[in-house]
């Protein structure tokens, strides 16, 4: 399983992810009143970088060998852990600026993190080879605006922002966040279950997965 | 000679609206113009005092721009495996180019609604005294929404069909998009009296809710104040940067004439020099800050 992590994971992506993720909260820590936003896009960042971690650019291949879904994504698991790490050491190191909410900012960290390997793992079992490239190219940038413009922001407190009079924006922050990661290991487990009849279904029918490369004409390149 | 031009032209017609169709019915647009939109009503429903006026355009800025950015680069990547595909090359890419600009209506007409909207609600209220600083023009917050909110709503998607251009990638207009951030949270005018220079980047505030000069003090009273900087030429400065970004884009394209598009480039170039330095010289040199204390801030 470990020989497989090394091999599939793309660690080159994920260690960037996790840079980039120190860098933005340690500018948070620097200065959290101005460049509060950053821990948006870094919350963002981790839900797309986790779901980069599941991305099978051989699924083609990959998809109809014995070893199933549950158990490469299992592997690939070793992946979103350095990032879990990475945004734990953060968090920790930076608890005196985030406006004594570290365990709210901890928590949105780690949903992101469940939430992007839910939808991997569940676009993966839908055939998708890969899934987490378009997932980065939408959460981050998504997170990042959101954070910016925070809109509904007492409403919809997806990250809230500063101290006085806003507990309860936090309180109803953490509660929309906690809801979402159950949601998302629900979906996950669902996803790695129907894998199974999935990969059954693909043993009988070979076909192409969806998003494998593909010629110069367009067409899907079909394995020999 | 004329046929080859009649041709480009009418190819160019039929490229512009497929392009204006894919953004609208790109999901990342209709999300930012959704969350913009609903953001902008409830804070003109809302907002009794006016303030949302001055503050109003980062919803357009981020939603519209910055989430247009990634759009954009999406469909000229698009377009160009679009064309990969077809084999021989039936439309240059210097028309796909233009046509894609031409897409830059969406984003800009719907943040141009969205300012037209906040700015009547703005002018025909009545003001508070400690809402403008004295000097400071009603005028003055227009210019500033229009720069941040429908310019930047065109100039976030041109960057992207920069970047698609020239830095065709994985992941470039993720990584874009967060720098991008990064540099204009850092140049709101918070560190160094207000940073003059500032005004050189493509989003940045004139006008905003201090506590003293133009720094943050959470403990402190807060007013409304402005930034060092002329927002009526910086939406020049921001409009020759955007025709110099469709310029530069159009400039890849290696296959066609280049020599009137590169002095064409340099022209504007000075221009937007021209234009940078007189947005710091010209009128606002200074942080102008009501003494009375804001309401609603």
């Amino acid at each position: 399983m470990l020989t497989h992590a090394a091999r599939a994971v793309p660690w080159p992506r994920v260690v960037v992810a996790s840079l980039v993720v120190v860098v933005l909260l340690e500018l948070v820590r620097w200065n959290p009143w101005t460049l509060w936003p950053l821990e948006g896009t870094a919350v963002g960042l981790l839900a797309g970088a986790a779901a980069w971690c599941f991305d099978e650019q051989a699924a083609v291949v990959v998809d109809v060998t014995p070893r199933g879904l549950a158990w490469r994504t299992s592997a690939r698991l070793t992946g979103v852990l350095v990032l879990t790490v990475t945004w734990c050491a953060v968090v920790v190191h930076a608890r005196d600026a985030l406006f004594d909410e570290a365990p709210a900012v901890l928590t949105q960290g780690l949903v992101a993190i469940v939430l992007g390997t839910s939808w991997a793992t569940w676009r993966r079992s839908r055939g998708e080879a890969m899934p987490g490239l378009a997932a980065a190219t939408v959460t981050v940038p998504l997170a990042t605006a959101w954070a910016l413009a925070r809109p509904f922001e007492h409403e919809l407190p997806v990250f809230p922002y500063g101290y006085a009079g806003l507990e309860s924006d936090w309180r109803l922050s953490t509660t929309g966040w906690c809801i979402a990661a159950v949601v998302a290991a629900l979906a996950l487990a669902g996803a790695l279950t129907d894998a199974r009849w999935w990969r059954a279904g693909i043993s009988r029918r070979p076909g192409p997965s969806r998003g494998a490369p593909r010629g110069v004409d367009g067409a899907q390149r079909l394995p020999a | 000679m004329t046929t080859d031009t009649s041709t480009s032209t009418s190819a160019l017609g039929v490229l512009a609206r497929q392009e204006i169709r894919h953004y609208l019915t790109s999901r990342l647009f209709w999300v930012g113009a959704a969350l913009s939109v609903v953001t902008v009503a409830v804070s003109v429903a809302t907002d009794e005092h006016n303030v949302g006026a001055t503050t109003y355009a980062i919803a357009p800025a981020a939603l519209l721009g910055v989430l247009g950015l990634v759009t954009m680069f999406g469909l000229t990547r698009r377009s160009d495996r679009a064309a990969e595909s077809a084999g021989t090359v039936t439309v240059p890419e210097r028309t796909r180019t233009l046509a894609l600009c031409a897409s830059v209506v969406v984003p800009a007409a719907t943040a141009l609604v969205l300012w037209a909207v906040v700015m009547i609600a703005f002018l025909v209220q009545d003001r508070p005294d400690w809402l403008l600083p004295p000097g400071v023009s009603p005028s003055f917050v227009l210019a500033q929404g229009f720069g941040i909110g429908v310019i930047a709503a065109a100039g976030g998607p041109l960057l992207g069909l920069l970047l698609a251009r020239y830095l065709p990638r994985r992941g470039v207009a993720v990584i874009a998009a967060v720098v991008l951030v990064i540099v204009t949270i850092l140049l709101q005018g918070n560190f160094e009296g207000g940073q003059p220079w500032r005004v050189w980047w493509v989003w940045t505030y004139f006008i905003g809710q201090v506590s003293q000069g133009w720094s943050v003090d959470p403990g402190a009273a807060w007013h409304i104040a402005t930034a060092p900087g002329n927002p009526f030429w910086w939406i020049a400065y921001l409009a020759v940067l955007c025709a110099l970004a469709v310029v530069l884009a159009v400039l890849h394209d290696r296959e066609a004439a280049r020599g009137p598009l590169v002095r064409l480039a340099v022209g504007l170039a000075i221009g937007a020099v021209a234009l940078g330095v007189l947005t710091m010289t010209v009128g606002y040199t200074e942080v102008l800050s009501n003494p009375l204390p804001c309401q609603s801030c």
